[in-house]
């Protein structure tokens, strides 16, 4: 039995860790729509110049004329590598969302059964099973599919379903 | 918006606490978003009336040129007619004070949409708070009815 919670822990580390990969990617992703727009507006503003505008370049802390046409195919490239980016960064959002879902779904099949017999068994000997359903069951908080098996499961005696109901309060209030 | 509520209904109490969560954590980061925009805006404001500041009875007067945070050394004014402009990503371009101006309430305009766009979000993600709130209690209520009939 004490097995279980284990490879519980071990599975949602695994789960957290692709959501910290998830929320990395994502502050990439918002990083590169930043440097989108703002090289949007500089060719904006590049391409209404008038022969009497000179344009500088900021190159450490002095100013460099440069050449306005070829200020503007710079700022061209780096839009063109910064879209390449963001389709790269799309595809690895998607990538790992999938993982994440497919994680989720894992630790949700196998150790839903667990919790079954977890409940079954506080029909015999109850005072032990009630910390022990609520202990592995609080971790579950967003499962409601398990709660209802939990019910489902225990609701063969009076004992059993006010555990089950226990258990399905505590569930609502550590989701709080 | 009258989909949203029904949808919201079929939820379940902690289903309602996540939606809840995360529509907090939207309204924060929006809040923050439109702190920071507030913020660009007075500095494009203050661009733009510096600008005006700059006129041609100004030309030869001195001023202090800061060369670091620390250290200042003498100058004077010798073109009144034309500042360089910072347009983003290390690019510099001098204008003239007309075109500067016009450049910096362009900005200041630009901004204000997106504060406005901004603004409206904001309050659309309170109200749907608002009413996710509110069922989630309706909920709440329901089922401690219930679970005090069955116990």
């Amino acid at each position: 039995m004490a097995a279980a919670p284990q490879a519980y822990q071990v599975a949602t580390q695994e789960f957290q860790k692709l959501q910290q990969q998830m929320e990395a990617t994502i502050a990439a992703r918002q990083k590169l729509d930043y440097q989108q727009s703002e090289s949007e507006s500089v060719l904006k503003e590049l391409k209404v110049l008038k022969s009497h505008n000179t344009v500088y370049k900021l190159i450490g802390p002095g100013l460099m004329p440069q050449d306005p046409e070829e200020a503007k195919s710079t700022v061209e490239k780096r839009l063109e590598f910064i879209k390449k980016e963001i389709d790269r960064i799309e595809g690895q959002l998607k990538e790992i969302g999938e993982n994440a879902e497919k994680k989720r779904s894992e630790v949700r099949l196998r150790f839903s059964s667990f919790f079954q017999v977890t409940v079954s068994l506080s029909q015999f000997k109850n005072g032990q099973a009630d910390v022990y359903v609520y202990g592995s069951m609080a971790i579950f908080n967003e499962d409601h599919e398990d709660a209802s098996v939990v019910t489902a499961t225990a609701a063969g005696s009076r004992i059993g379903l006010s555990y089950a109901k226990g258990v399905e309060s505590m569930l609502k209030r550590s989701a709080c | 918006m009258a989909e949203k509520q029904i949808s919201l209904g079929d939820l379940n109490s902690a289903q309602l606490q996540e939606v809840k969560r995360q529509l907090e954590e939207e309204i924060e980061h929006l809040s923050t978003s439109f702190g920071s925009l507030r913020s660009a805006q007075a500095k494009y404001r203050s661009c733009a009336n510096d600008v005006q500041e700059m006129k041609p009875s100004t030309k030869g007067k001195s001023m202090l040129v800061p060369l670091t945070s620390s250290l200042y050394v003498p100058g004077r004014i010798t073109d009144p007619e034309h500042v360089v402009v910072d347009i983003g990503t290390g690019y510099y371009v001098k204008k003239t004070r007309q075109e500067a101006i016009s450049l910096y309430t362009s900005k200041v305009k630009f901004v204000q949409e997106n504060l406005d766009k901004l603004q409206a979000t904001i309050e659309r993600k309170q109200d749907n708070l608002q009413s996710c709130v509110g069922i989630l209690q309706m909920k709440m209520q329901e089922e401690r009815q219930q679970g005090g009939v069955s116990a």
